[in-house]
């Protein structure tokens, strides 16, 4: 599997501003859209918001990781944000979130590939080393390189 | 001393992060305490790390770390084995003293343990027991029976469809296959698929509440409302299995609205009963000698002497009184039958219906013809609705509404079940309503049906003609009250369907408002010093709200 087409330098924004858990997931969303990853922003949003309705996706120490699956989706992604500001996200811990890790998969039987690369990414984004470069470092393809390998 | 065993369950929602992520803190805190750890997750990819019977004989600890809603976790394998149940997101937010709990406050399971803990932690452990979550959730119980029922409903449909379409075109309209004829054993097969689905969904609606113990009480019980049998003292007369009660028995058997009634019926009770307590040497037994024989006995002959005479009494009546409708008001009639047929889809009360249409076939066959008209326009017009409004069918419905409109053409009514089942309210209202309408308009202009079947088939086969005016009136009316009867159901189920998806959403977006509005107070009480202007856009957030029917298909999926 070719890990470069699920996470991709254009995918990464290190150290912006967003106002708030939705215009984080409008701009996934329209990055996504703008990818071809998915056919309608809005569907993706929506599912982002049931998901984070059964419980929050925030897990703690500023990192969340919302995520989808659901037919609109064509193909598997990941989408980081760093942001510079610490947004509400309802987290395990209560804390605002900082970064944003967003996993969509397609429904299709093809995709069950990536979801089981999907749950290592989960498992590898709550440990304390990896999560101090997620949240240090500049360069695009070091963070790629850390949650891929 | 060797280490102690820990195995834990991890499941969520999605089952693409918070499975893994629990199962990666379960594992490291484990290792850092001192404990051996296995964790079985059920994830969207499937099951991983599966639990064996060996690792739970070695079992000091079960953890089970699952977020609401999460099913087939096969609990019975831990019976008597200390177990402590958890929301997963605890799990994520503090894995060690999630442990710790465990050991401190796991108790050792029973099937549906949950309860007790429930009562015992409060609000902790109400993960599955929770009366909010057994409201929404009774629905759920019933789609998982649907869906084991659908392939019986596709099996025996296409087979006794198939044979009833060509037997007809060979013996003529009503026509049936002698007995060593392919085409005979071809319907038998049919029928058995047909006869099977009933107790298939009223068993898995009661597998699905509470599990695998409630599966024979309900699939038998469900059976014998819905078998009918030779009669031993007169092998011509075929029987329901009903004690009748001064000579009342019932000759119509209880259809897929009996085993919506027995499935839950039983399902509920069999989780009740393993809240009982008893001692722990009977535990091992509830499961395969108790629940089976107590609970299926108890159900089984409550319909068998109680529920079932009267039933059949109100049916016979209701009978009596469509006979006994003046011939004049035909109309009236066969807006009466078609409704009937219409209202459970080869049910009793489509039954009571057609066992009366079809016993005036050699009298008065008008009652016939407007129950054929009547019959098709459920499974057609649910099928139709599939493809004008398909938005609202994921791909496994719009599947079925092509085999839903076959079954309609051939004059079988039974298509349209999964479409009553899932969305009864609607799907049923708009059923009726359009059956009915088949029905008047077939009865007011006195078309007949020598067949004792329905469908466009038997106006296809010569069948159909008019007792007032001419035959080809009687054909042309009889596809007319269909077609317009199939428009009726098809625009009004859509009608129904696109107002529901509104109303959901106007729903959500108060809900979604109120819950902001007291999250806002909540954080301006607590800290009032510390005033952050994060006001909400009101206004983008409406405008995003009212897209597409996104909800309705969440809630069809």
């Amino acid at each position: 599997m070719e890990k470069n087409q699920i996470l991709n330098p254009e995918q990464i924004f290190l150290d912006i501003d967003e106002s708030s858990q939705k215009e984080t997931f409008i701009k996934i969303a329209s990055v996504a859209k703008e990818l071809n990853f998915i056919k309608k922003e809005k569907k993706l949003i929506k599912a982002f918001y049931k998901r984070e309705k059964e419980s929050s996706t925030g897990f703690g120490d500023g990192f969340a990781i919302p995520h989808a699956r659901n037919n609109d989706i064509k193909k598997s992604g990941i989408f980081f944000i760093r942001l510079n500001n610490g947004i509400e996200w309802k987290a395990l811990d209560g804390n605002p979130v900082k970064i944003i890790i967003a996993l969509i998969v397609p429904l299709d039987k093809a995709s069950d590939t990536h979801l089981e690369l999907l749950s290592k990414v989960a498992q590898k984004i709550i440990k304390p080393e990896v999560q101090k470069i997620l949240a240090n470092s500049k360069d695009k393809n070091e963070i790629i390189k850390e949650l891929m390998s | 001393m060797t280490k102690k065993k820990i195995l834990a369950l991890t499941a969520c929602p999605v089952g693409i992060a918070h499975t893994y992520i629990a199962q990666e803190k379960l594992e490291t805190s484990a290792k850092a305490l001192g404990y051996d750890i296995k964790v079985e997750t059920h994830g969207s990819i499937g099951l991983k790390n599966e639990i064996t019977p060996e690792d739970v004989a070695t079992a000091d600890l079960i953890i089970v770390a699952v977020a609401a809603g999460a099913s087939d976790l096969r609990l019975e394998r831990f019976i008597n084995k200390p177990m402590y149940q958890v929301e997963i997101t605890k799990v994520i937010k503090n894995p060690d003293g999630v442990i710790k709990e465990a050991f401190e406050k796991a108790r050792h399971y029973t099937i549906n343990k949950s309860e007790k803990t429930s009562e015992k932690n409060e609000k902790v452990n109400d993960i599955f027991s929770s009366s909010s979550s057994q409201k929404k959730g009774i629905m759920k119980h019933i789609m998982a029976g649907v869906g084991y029922m659908v392939p019986f409903v596709v099996f025996g449909g296409i087979m006794i469809a198939l044979s009833a379409g060509i037997s007809q075109i060979i013996y003529g309209p009503g026509g049936t296959p002698p007995y060593p004829h392919f085409l005979w054993f071809m319907s038998q097969a049919g029928s058995i698929g047909f006869q099977l689905m009933i107790p298939i969904l009223a068993g898995f609606i009661a597998n699905s509440i509470a599990g695998r113990a409630a599966l024979a009480p309900a699939m038998i019980t469900a059976f014998i409302a819905n078998i009918t049998v030779p009669n031993p003292n007169n092998s011509a007369e075929m029987i329901t299995l009903v004690y009748p009660i001064a000579g009342l028995g019932t000759q119509t058997p209880a259809g897929f609205l009996g085993a919506l009634l027995i499935g839950p019926a039983v399902g509920y009770t069999v989780k009740w009963i393993t809240t009982w307590k008893v001692p722990k040497v009977l535990q091992p037994v509830m499961p395969i000698f108790v629940i089976p024989i107590l609970v299926t006995f108890t159900f089984s002959f409550i319909f068998i002497y109680a529920i079932g005479a009267p039933i059949g009494w109100v049916m016979g009546k209701f009978s009596q009184v469509i006979a006994g409708m003046p011939p004049e008001a035909m109309a009236a009639i066969g807006l009466l039958l078609g409704a009937m047929a219409g209202f459970d889809m080869g049910g009793p009360v489509n039954k009571v219906a057609f066992l009366t249409a079809s016993g005036l076939i050699k009298t008065n066959p008008t009652f016939m013809g407007a129950l054929a008209a009547g019959i098709p326009v459920a499974p057609l017009g649910m099928g139709l609705t599939t493809l004008i409004f398909r938005k609202h069918f994921n791909n496994n419905e719009r599947g079925l509404g092509i085999t839903a409109l076959f079954l309609g053409m051939i004059g079988i009514s039974e298509g349209a079940i999964p479409f009553a089942i899932r969305d009864p309210k609607r799907a049923i209202i708009s059923n009726v309503i359009g059956s009915a309408v088949a029905g008047a308009i077939a009865g007011a202009f006195f078309v007949t049906d020598l067949a004792a079947h329905g469908g466009p088939i038997v106006g296809i086969l010569g069948a159909i003609g008019s007792s007032k005016y001419e035959t080809w009136v009687g054909i042309m009316v009889f596809f007319i009250a269909i077609l317009v009867g199939t428009l009726v159901t098809c625009f009004l189920y859509g009608f129904l369907l696109t107002i529901q998806s509104k109303n959901i959403k106007v729903f959500h977006e108060i809900s979604e408002w109120f819950k902001r509005l007291s999250e806002k107070i909540k954080t301006k009480f607590k800290k009032s010093n510390k005033k952050k202007n994060k006001k909400p856009n009101t206004k983008k957030h409406f405008t995003f709200l009212k897209s597409e029917n996104y909800l309705l298909n969440c809630k069809f999926r």
